[in-house]
């Protein structure tokens, strides 16, 4: 068996390795240009203020050492940013790059200071005297939706940004039909994706015309390029975007940040490069937020535990503005759409609200708007089985799909999955787990397993099936050198999940060469061609992965006429780990490539005597799925929830590298982990946020995440290439729901009804009726 | 993220050092581990003179005087006094905390003085330096010297009744005594973090029970609990080694004491924990430990 | 040459980086972190928060971790310092710790993998049959937000068990 062959679905190791484990990363903070100034912004320290003109005094801040200048959104005229969604009805909230006579949420930039060093611009900023009037602000959508609520934008009046009612089957008829009905309120965490890399760029201005580069922390550099073009004026053509080494997004960077384009027109402005740096604070506080949807669900089940039908109220806090790219609604619309989740329930109503506050936007954050409702209806699903006297996995497995495709009552297309086999799974990798005494006479175990669908894999067809406008296709372009090496130029730099590993295990296999002959480049704008939703959504496998594969087998059938032309051999070729064979004689690819370019008789017998090809690929939609399981001791004594087990199943048909897809999976359920027992950026009634460090925002660390025992299930796409449906968010999406149902199994005697997260002590111990007083 | 201006200093003698921190905005630096993060986060006020304890000579002997005290120093790394003979020997209370505070990386800097100065009514170290009786050594201006007790020293959260140019030379703890049992137990969401509630019981051989608990109150809530433990049972080894102690709880004994204890003092109530949480957290920590400390006998 | 023992808000400082050493004139108020950094081109120490929180800065001080970005670079004066860089130099293989986190997949970004293994290496020479509490307590303050601590786990056992 060739090394090449089974490339797809290798363990390789990854190629970015090496590197990393040196220290030899780049990221923005250790890029350095020559007369580059130092970027730090004067940010609002209240939620809500107006500026008269002039109220900004930079006068003070000018006479620092090392200070350049002080420049307000008035030095810098620029177009607002704008969300890039079009759905009927969501109003829209133009964002500048620096406000102006308003600001809308603490942390909102009102100036970008430049010096030489980082310490004196932080000097400066704290030196700048603003004139703030503090307004009136609303905090929460209730405060937003009051009567008399200051409006966050004038325009929209109520603060309401959509509100829409869909309605799939017979929703009302299944309610009234059925024998019970539980009712699942959840109020859900605001978190912050925080990697541990933050936001920033560094904008370098061309010697000479108006074009400008761009290092940038994203996850998408065609997406930012697009914006600085919209937002500054600068042709399209004339900037260029680089992702260096990125320390993790998890959807934080896929927006362009204000920050990016305030400090593209500083750099045009001062005719120098300007790099910003975000700081940890800075990133918690002023950088999106994520999830913080109220939801009140209910569920219509029979007697016999047939789910009928599921009802929703799905309220987004947008923040103060509806964040560019995704928008507001990557919350509460998206939630909406996946509320059946993997089982077979026909009837589904949905009202969907988002409002603004003056808080932090919302933007992407793994899981993006299913986590919630998925967190809300699973808990619900447990209150029934406990109330029917049904086994929370039986009642699951009663209403799992079974049968594919299926279409799901708010039209998404599951192509295939394993959904069942994957609960039972997860349920055998912790049998016994919860049979272990506990350790204190007052600690409850309890279970939770939780089954999940998940829209991986999005191309336009998978937004469309979400109801979503969202353009997500890619082009990619696939060449082999005159030396023979392999080429791959791709829109979808990593920020983690090993692109330049798997993208190239792709290439290999499908061209018919070794994994270590073949490069991805992704990161430059310049070198690449467009994808139009970068790295996101899970996307990359299938979307870039796809285009690829259908690239280099493009590429194969010009190697193989090559080969055949040189050969001039009639017996059939093949092709693989970089050697051709046709009867006794072979050939390497470089001899192919190499003959390829320079042999202009060859050339002339060819009717593609070029080896590069471009491929556009935009797939139809696919879905993974999967299982988690948790099992849980709560502490009565204390109220601290340990997880003691974790069980991930995981199914995202065909893997591309089933090593790197454990490790998303792991990531992303230490993510659901943080979301369901510690995470929360907690406003208080000032308007700042309480989490505003690492110290107060907790995140989970190796001391609270248990070992995870992981399976795999394979149900390939039947229309994807390959069968790759792509994954990344499935523990995103489900852990929370694993851990709080087995919270609430633990204290099942004390009925809790989990209705917030994160489940912190104060809240399990008042769940169970054990926080009054002389308790 | 970078930190405000600031001028340092770094004095070769105590004498030295006490004269700067007379002067206005001074501030001392010892292992770091609390102040440089303070500055970092650019929270105003901030000091204006940092005067570097790290060039004094001798200040970070741990060392057992012939009272039998312990004697740590106040450049003595958290780090150190873990790894210690003499505290595991002479102040278990004190290692089996140390292991909980922070992460090793900060205990390798961070100083055991520094974080009972620094007076973090959450924090670990003050309230087992009140457990053990700790007496700061302070140096002052001109020579100056006194001695308080830590409980004392501690007048609220973050703030001591250091007088400006004052510092904490040394730590003094009272050791063990015979047949006394010493346990920690603390509770944070996450762990390794800061406490919410950390509980310190002492059980002495006649039963005597002490408890003082860090995060409950203000500062750390110290009082002696009284007859917890029943009589001890002597048990010869009929092999003919040496008698063996057991003692039991007497849990409802226990259980009235903490609650008399609680109820007599309002408990924080913060963003970090509302108060009866903390309540809870004390009255749960406070039993367990000393559970522990019968068991252990 | 201004006296150290007075206040001044620049001092003389010198150290050894990674077995190189330097000479540097540094402010009062600057980290350890950010005199690696900008002075020393070891940008292998990387800021993660700044406040002494997440571990992405931890470095070897005259033979113990610290968090770079709580130490004051003038407390580092006549201090040696190993950052990530010294676990294998330019051209040298990997050291094994190094290799087991490539061979257990305990990097994802690698933002927070400097940091983590210079934690790591401090516990394995400590503690060479550490088991999984003492792991999780050595690795305890080094956040990551890319692996689930997953392969983190397999590859510092992974790493003791070669020894």
């Amino acid at each position: 068996m060739s090394a090449a062959a089974g490339a797809i679905g290798a363990r390789r190791r990854r190629v970015e390795d090496e590197r990393l484990l040196r220290g030899q990363a780049r990221h923005v903070g250790d890029l350095t240009r020559p007369r580059m100034l130092e970027a730090v912004f004067v940010r609002s320290p209240h939620p809500a203020a107006r500026l008269a003109p002039g109220a900004i005094d930079a006068r003070r801040a000018l006479a620092l050492p090392g200070v350049a200048a002080v420049l307000t959104a008035a030095d810098l005229p620029h177009a607002p940013l704008l969300d890039s969604v079009r759905i009927d009805g969501l109003r829209k909230t133009p964002q500048p790059a620096l406000a102006a006579e308003r600001v809308r949420f603490a942390g909102e930039p009102v100036a970008i200071v430049l010096a030489e060093r980082r310490a004196q611009a932080e000097d400066a900023a704290a030196a700048v005297a603003v004139a703030w009037e503090p307004a009136p602000f609303a905090l929460t959508p209730e405060q937003a939706a009051a009567p008399g609520a200051p409006l966050v934008h004038d325009e929209i009046a109520g603060n309401l940004l959509y509100a829409e009612r869909k309605r799939y089957g017979d929703p009302d008829g299944a309610f009234a039909a059925a024998d019970l009905v539980i009712e699942q309120p959840l109020t859900g965490n605001r978190q912050s994706a925080a990697p541990l890399e933050g936001r920033g760029c560094l904008a370098e201005p061309a010697a000479g015309g108006d074009g400008l580069t761009v290092w940038a922390s994203t996850m998408g550099p065609h997406l930012l390029r697009r914006r600085l073009a919209q937002s500054t004026g600068i042709p399209e053509q004339r900037l260029r975007v680089i992702a260096p080494d990125v320390g993790g997004s998890f959807g934080l960077k896929i927006p362009a940040a204000p920050e990016e384009i305030a400090v593209a027109l500083a750099a045009r402005a001062v005719g120098r490069p300007v790099r910003w740096v975000e700081g940890r604070r800075e990133q918690l506080v002023a950088a999106p937020h994520a999830k913080d949807q109220r939801i009140a669900l209910a569920l219509a089940l029979s007697r016999a535990g047939e789910l009928l039908a599921v009802r929703a109220t799905l309220v987004g806090n947008a923040g103060a503005y509806s964040f560019n790219s995704a928008s507001a609604l990557i919350e509460p619309y998206l939630g909406a759409g996946l509320l059946p989740g993997p089982y077979a329930v026909a009837h589904v109503e949905a009202e969907i609200r988002s409002l603004l506050t003056n808080t932090s936007p919302i933007s992407p954050y793994r899981g993006v708007g299913w986590t919630q409702p998925h967190t809300a209806r699973e808990l619900a699903l447990d209150r029934a089985a406990r109330a029917l006297g049904i086994a929370p996995a039986e009642l699951r497995r009663r209403n799992l799909v079974t049968r594919f495709p299926h279409r799901s009552a708010t039209g998404m297309v599951y192509d295939s999955g394993s959904y069942v086999a994957s609960l039972e799974s997860a349920v055998e990798l912790v049998a016994g787990a919860a049979e272990a005494a506990p350790s204190e006479p007052d600690v409850r175990v309890g279970v939770g397993v939780t089954t999940y669908v998940e829209p991986a894999g999005w191309g336009s067809d998978g937004a469309l099936q979400s109801e979503w406008s969202f353009a997500s296709h890619d082009a990619v372009r696939l060449q082999v050198d005159p030396t023979g090496g392999v080429l791959a130029a791709v829109g979808t730099p990593s920020q983690g999940q090993g692109h330049a590993t798997t993208l190239a295990q792709v290439v290999a296999e499908e061209l018919g060469v070794r994994v270590e002959d073949v490069a991805i480049v992704a990161q430059d704008t310049d070198a690449t061609p467009v994808s139009t939703a970068g790295t996101r959504a899970s996307r990359v496998a299938t979307v870039t992965g796809g285009a690829l594969a259908l690239a280099a087998r493009r590429l194969r059938e010009r190697l193989l006429a090559v080969a055949a032309a040189l050969l001039d051999e009639p017996a059939p070729l093949t092709l693989a780990d970089g050697i051709v064979r046709g009867g006794a004689r072979e050939l390497t690819v470089r001899e192919l490539a190499e003959a390829a370019h320079f042999d202009p008789a060859l050339r002339a017998r060819l009717a593609e005597p070029d080896l590069v090809v471009t491929q556009f690929h935009d797939p139809a939609a696919a879905y993974s799925n999967g299982a988690i399981a948790a099992v849980v001791e709560v502490d009565l004594g204390t109220g601290g929830v340990t997880v003691r087990r974790l069980a991930v199943v995981e199914d995202c048909g065909t893997m591309l590298n089933p090593t790197i897809v454990e490790g998303q999976a792991a990531g992303a359920v230490a993510q659901g982990f943080g979301g369901a027992l510690l995470e929360d950026v907690a406003y208080g009634p000032d308007g700042l946020p309480r989490g505003d460090s690492l110290g107060g925002y907790l995140l989970p660390r190796i001391a609270d995440v248990p070992e995870m025992a992981f399976a795999h299930h394979v149900s390939p796409s039947p229309l994807t290439v390959n069968g790759v449906k792509g994954m990344g968010e499935s523990g995103a999406i489900a852990a929370p729901a694993a851990i709080a149902c087995a919270v609430a199994d633990a204290l099942a005697p004390e009925r809790f009804v989990v209705e917030r997260l994160p489940l912190t002590p104060a809240r399990v111990l008042a769940g169970a009726g054990l926080l009054e007083e002389g308790r | 993220m970078s930190l405000p201006p600031l001028a340092l200093a770094r004095p070769a003698t105590v004498a030295a050092a006490t004269e700067l921190l007379r002067r206005d905005g001074a501030r001392a630096l010892a292992g770091g581990q609390s102040l440089v993060p303070l500055l970092a986060a650019r929270l105003t006020p901030a000091p204006t003179l940092l005067v570097d304890l790290g060039a004094l000579p001798g200040l970070d002997a741990i060392a057992r005087d012939d009272d039998g005290w312990l004697r740590i120093g106040a450049l003595a790394r958290q780090r150190a006094a873990e790894r210690s003979p003499l505290v595991a020997a002479h102040a278990p209370l004190l290692a089996q905390a140390l292991a909980l505070v922070g992460h090793p990386s900060t205990r390798n800097r961070g100083t055991v003085v520094g974080s009972v100065a620094h007076a973090d009514p959450a924090a670990e170290l003050p309230a087992v330096a009140v457990a053990l009786d700790g007496v700061a050594v302070v140096a002052g201006p001109g020579g100056a010297r006194r001695e308080t007790p830590v409980a004392a020293l501690i007048a609220g959260p973050g703030r001591t009744t250091l007088a400006p140019g004052e510092l904490i030379a040394e730590l003094r703890l009272a050791p063990a005594a015979a047949g006394e049992r010493q346990v920690w137990l603390e509770f944070a969401p996450r762990r390794f973090d800061l406490p919410l509630v950390g509980a310190a019981v002492r059980l002495a051989a006649d039963g005597d029970a002490r408890l003082t608990l860090a995060g409950y109150a203000e500062a750390p809530l110290d009082a002696r609990l009284g007859p917890l433990g029943r009589p001890a049972l002597e048990q010869a080894d009929d092999g003919g080694g040496p008698a063996r102690r057991s003692r039991a709880l007497d849990r409802a004994a226990a259980t009235a004491a903490v609650e008399r204890l609680l109820a007599a003092h309002p408990p924080r109530d913060d963003a970090r924990a509302p108060a009866a949480l903390r309540r809870r957290l004390a009255r749960t920590l406070a039993l367990r430990a000393l559970a522990k400390a019968a068991a252990d006998a | 040459m201004p006296d150290p023992r007075e206040p001044a808000t620049t001092h003389e400082i010198e150290l050894t980086v990674d077995a190189t050493t330097r000479r540097l004139t540094v402010e009062a108020r600057e980290t350890l972190a950010e005199a690696l950094r900008e002075r020393c081109d070891a940008l292998g120490v990387r800021i993660g928060c700044g406040e002494g929180h997440c571990g992405a800065c931890t470095v070897d001080l005259d033979g113990a971790t610290a968090r770079a970005c709580t130490v004051l670079a003038v407390q580092a004066d006549g201090a040696a310092v190993r950052t990530v860089e010294s676990l294998a130099g330019p051209g040298e293989p990997l050291a094994p710790l190094q290799r087991a986190f490539r061979e257990q997949h305990a990097l994802q970004c690698g933002f927070c993998t400097a940091g983590m293994l210079m934690s790591a290496e401090e516990l394995l020479r400590e503690r060479p049959r550490a088991d999984d509490d003492e792991i999780r307590a050595a690795l305890s303050g080094n956040l990551c937000r890319c692996t689930g601590y997953q392969g983190i786990l397999r590859a510092v056992r992974a790493a003791r068990d070669e020894r």
